[in-house]
């Protein structure tokens, strides 16, 4: 089956007086129709910054510098402005981390929605009405006819990010990137997104890449787990193999670092040091001066090793040195 | 109140009354009311006593708008408090005009890039408290910061830096710096390591650990974050909407939560177990309401599977339920709270969302 | 490491504009000269004994009986044009920088001083602000002017009333976003007094607009003692600064002797430009940027 999306040696860098910062250095990977792909990392890693390539939307100083993506047969990176656009909200959608900066506070919902059904469609009132209802129904707003009329700030934060979800399920796209979606939200509202959103995912067979720093989170939804340091994948695979037979040593210190993994009162195992400056990264294996496991191979680039049904970039896996 | 209380709340309240607008007075005059313009009064706490003895670590639980963090504010005495006091070994921490005179209660915040003044180097920032207090003198200021920041995992020559040269973590350390260099007794943290990444949020809890065995101090944990609570707390205390609803030691609070909430919150959050491949959790039913109009009676009762017509008319004092366990519910104090059966799977929402308007928690203007 | 202080990268910053950075080296040699007018001026234009009246309204590159060219020509009384444009140059700057600086201290006193008290107090004084702010600046200058009378004092009354509100308001405001920051509440919490938090905290961490309205209202000063000087209202005949030259060279203007108000005016120009290009430079670069 051809995948959804292809991406192969993406590498975004940020051109800034002090520098090169290498947000995103050389990310591969493929999504299959209907199929739930988790980016985890944290903060500093380009997991935000590869969503953000994927639609196209990098800013100067910041350039996608080499890589290709392939969605749904057609190459994103060098598309022309006008075609992206068309792509954009209609096949592929985001759903951004702060709800209250997806939506315009000025703007009623119905208002907000029917700009971006109107983007790329031309309805009649009673038919974007409709449909703006269809979707508030979707994901899981009560009563939505008497919503529509209702300004953001009426809201709650957590069903303001409902909205946001539903504004990207307007035109039925193949592909939602969700940029850290609940982050933001309290843990009760995060369950309920959470547990709609698998739902939805099911139902419709929309593609999901949900980028998260939690891998908690994101372990309960996606299919496959792709965990990502200094601007690289450095695991990738099905989420029960990642989370029970991690390769490489960052993957394991993450698990391993979570209060839920250790007795209570004892001193959590952690990761030494920070991650390196993205405008300075170290020669070779990036994880190296923190890793444990690091020796004299690691001064070169792990290349990409595929076992089983996922892959890692490590000269030392867990489970498979030598 | 236990003798053994070190830091004591005694009934504290905090209500915030939000400024009238003019133009709600003129709205007003168009509906009845005269000129007179519904007064609108913020819940944020509501009548919580609560105490913790020397050297034990209490934990703070609740989501947003529970109102965790303003009574960490009035505790430390940042906040007064609209109603009641609180007493450190029985004395009062304000004065009558509603100044803070104690300063054996030091806060750590949450926010690493906001919590430190970004024109003062870290030195200054930590040796100006005890200067001012006299803990050290302009001569052995110098020395007295290295102190700390060593005990915090950090270099002397810190001090000479500016703030925006660090990172989270690094910035996190030196705010705990800060806060011990003025030698509290007691120390309230306020979600330390929710702005910080998993790494970095383990090395901060261990410091935490370390400094607590070091120096022995008696901590106010706030968090929302239940698994980073079970980690570091010997008690914990479930806020919902303003009122404390459950106080247990931590073991048997994660094991046998008794209030409906507290079992409802924590089975909604998402655990990675060693032997589970995926987290499990059940999220929970209808919406949080606001602190702005809390319901009648019980304020969970809309969301509770237990809920019964007393809920609706009677708020739940807190009492006591077992050795050393409160919790403020009708349905379990009320019976045997090993029958309570486990409340079912996620109903319909019965809520309606609220309007949350960024409320200015700055001043009382009471 | 000049690039660790806050001073030193925001130095190197300015000096990457070129048009800024002329502009401040032109302000900078106007203010040089004017400081060291008495010794870089060829004549002493309050001296009267030195004034000859038969070289009065002379054009720019005559060589006068004192011995010396007259580069810039000489006015009604003979004074050399140059001389008297350096004079009341430092005159011009010396009254707006003395008035600029007491509005900034009083304004921005007040700005935070009412926003960290709040309630009745805040709304009393921000409101006579407001008040103040509605009324054009040069009427409420010329009224001070005219009551006060004329001389260095009442000028720099009218000049600091019509200023102050400016920096009270901008400081108010940046006052009132940093009061709800977590540093002010953690120096609150310490606890450290009233005073040391305000003045120490919060009002340093104002600066950054303050120092950009600061600026701009330096060239406003200026000009608004030129205006008023012009006008009549402002320094004494005896102390002439750049507006009085222009107004003395007004009535001369239409019958070809042009150059007694023109050269001053020029140099005013070039002095509020420059202070206007260096300003829009500073507020560029204060601008609230994201740092991580």
């Amino acid at each position: 089956m051809t995948p959804l999306l292809q991406v192969t040696d993406l590498a975004t860098h940020f051109f800034t007086r002090a520098g090169a910062l290498k947000a995103v250095d050389g990310v591969s990977f493929q999504l299959a129709p209907g199929e739930v792909l988790g980016l985890v990392g944290e903060s500093g890693s380009g997991k935000t910054v590869t969503g953000f390539s994927l639609l196209g939307l990098i800013e100067p100083p910041g350039k996608i510098v080499r890589g290709s993506v392939r969605f749904e047969g057609h190459e994103l990176i060098g598309m022309r402005e006008r075609d992206l656009r068309s792509i954009r909200g209609r096949r592929l959608a985001m759903v951004f981390q702060d709800p209250t900066m997806t939506l315009n506070p000025v703007l009623t919902i119905l208002r907000q929605m029917s700009l971006a059904l109107q983007a790329h469609k031309q309805l009649s009132n009673d038919a974007i009405r409709a449909r703006c209802i269809e979707v508030l129904t979707l994901v899981g707003i009560p009563d939505a006819g008497s919503r529509l009329d209702a300004y953001p700030h009426e809201f709650s934060g957590g069903m303001r990010q409902r909205v946001a979800i539903a504004i990207a399920l307007l035109h039925n796209p193949s592909l939602i990137i969700a940029d850290e979606p609940t982050t933001a939200l309290d843990v009760s509202v995060q369950a309920q997104i959470l547990t709609e959103m698998r739902d939805l995912v099911r139902r419709i067979g929309t593609s999901l890449i949900w980028i998260s720093h939690d891998l908690a989170t994101v372990s309960s939804l996606a299919d496959r787990i792709a965990v990502m340091y200094a601007g690289r994948i450095v695991e990738e695979g099905p989420t029960a193999q990642v989370l029970k037979q991690p390769r490489h040593p960052y993957t394991q210190g993450l698990l391993d670092s979570l209060p839920s993994r250790t007795v209570p009162g004892q001193a959590l195992p952690h990761i030494p040091g920070m991650m390196p400056s993205l405008l300075d990264l170290p020669q070779g294996c990036s994880y190296a001066p923190r890793c444990g496991r690091a020796d004299d191979r690691c001064s070169s680039d792990p290349a990409l090793t595929r076992v089983d049904a996922g892959a890692f970039r490590c000269h030392h896996p867990i489970g498979l040195d030598e | 109140m236990t003798s053994d209380a070190f830091l004591a709340a005694e009934d504290v309240s905090k209500r915030f009354v939000l400024p009238v607008l003019w133009s709600e007075r003129v709205a007003a005059r168009f509906t009845r009311r005269g000129w007179i313009a519904p007064v609108r009064v913020v819940h944020a706490v509501e009548s919580v006593s609560l105490f913790i003895r020397r050297g034990e670590v209490l934990g703070l639980v609740g989501e947003s708008g529970c109102g965790k963090s303003t009574l960490g504010r009035v505790l430390t005495g940042i906040l007064p408090a609209s109603s009641g006091q609180v007493l450190l070994e029985g004395k009062p921490i304000m004065n009558a005009a509603g100044r803070k005179i104690d300063r054996r209660i030091q806060m750590v915040f949450q926010n690493p890039y906001a919590s430190l003044n970004p024109r003062n180097r870290v030195g200054r920032a930590i040796a100006e408290g005890p200067l001012a207090h006299g803990l050290t003198t302009p001569a052995g200021a110098a020395a007295y910061v290295g102190g700390w920041l060593t005990r915090v995992g950090l270099d002397a020559s810190c001090a000479d830096r500016y703030p925006h040269e660090f990172s989270g973590g690094q910035r996190q350390r030196i705010a705990i710096a800060r806060a011990l260099a003025m030698q509290p007794e007691v120390l309230i943290c306020d979600e330390p390591v929710a702005s910080l990444d998993v790494s970095i949020q383990a090395q901060i809890i261990n410091l935490f650990l370390q400094l607590r065995r070091e120096l022995s101090l008696t901590m106010l944990f706030i968090s929302h974050d239940l698994g980073v609570v079970r980690h570091l707390c010997d008690r914990v205390a479930v806020m919902y909407l303003g009122r404390i609803v459950e106080s247990s030691p931590t073991a048997s609070l994660y094991e046998a939560p008794q209030h409906p909430y507290t079992r409802a919150l924590l089975a909604s959050v998402p655990k990675l177990r060693l032997d589970q491949e995926a987290a499990s959790f059940r999220p929970i039913a209808g919406e949080l309401p606001s602190p702005l109009a809390p319901p009648s009676g019980c304020a969970f009762h809309a969301r509770c599977a237990l809920v019964q017509p007393i809920c609706l008319s009677d708020v739940p004092p807190l009492r006591p339920i077992a050795e050393g366990r409160e919790a403020a519910c009708h349905v379990v104090t009320a019976g045997d709270a090993r029958t309570i059966p486990q409340p079912p799977g996620p109903g319909k929402p019965r809520e309606t969302p609220f309007t949350d308007k960024k409320i200015d928690f700055d001043r009382d203007s009471e | 490491m000049n690039g660790a202080t806050p001073f030193g990268r925001f130095c190197r910053e300015f000096c990457e504009n070129r048009v800024s950075l002329a502009a401040f080296a032109t302000v900078l040699v106007l203010v040089s000269v004017a400081v060291f007018a008495p010794w870089v001026a060829p004549q002493n234009p309050y001296d009267l004994a030195s004034l000859i009246l038969a070289d009065a309204r002379r054009p720019p590159g005559f060589l006068g009986a004192g011995g010396y060219t007259h580069w810039l020509g000489t006015d009604a009384q003979g004074r050399d044009l140059l001389s008297a444009i350096l004079f009341g140059l430092a005159i011009s700057l010396r009254v707006s920088l003395t008035a600029g600086a007491i509005a900034f201290v009083l304004g921005a006193t007040l700005g935070v001083v009412a926003a960290f008290l709040g309630g009745k107090i805040e709304t009393l004084i921000m409101r006579v602000v407001d008040l103040q702010l509605s009324f054009p600046a040069l009427l409420l200058a010329l009224l001070l002017a005219a009551i006060v009378g004329q001389g260095k004092t009442g000028l720099t009354v009218a000049l600091v009333a019509a200023q102050y509100a400016y920096f009270a308001r901008t400081a108010h405001g940046a006052a009132i976003a940093e009061r709800s920051k977590e540093y002010v509440e953690a120096a609150l919490s310490v606890p450290l007094s009233v005073g040391t938090v305000v003045f120490r905290h919060i009002l340093p961490n104002c600066l950054s607009p303050l120092i950009v309205v600061a600026t701009i209202q330096i060239a406003h000063a200026i000009s608004l003692e030129a205006t008023l000087s012009f006008l009549g209202l402002g320094l004494p005949p005896t102390e002439p600064s750049l507006g009085t030259l222009i107004s003395n060279g007004f009535p001369y203007m239409l019958s070809g002797r042009y150059w007694i108000s023109i050269f001053p005016g020029i140099v005013l120009l070039v002095l509020i430009v420059g202070i206007n290009l260096v300003g829009d430079q500073v507020r560029d670069q204060l601008n609230p940027r994201f740092t991580r």
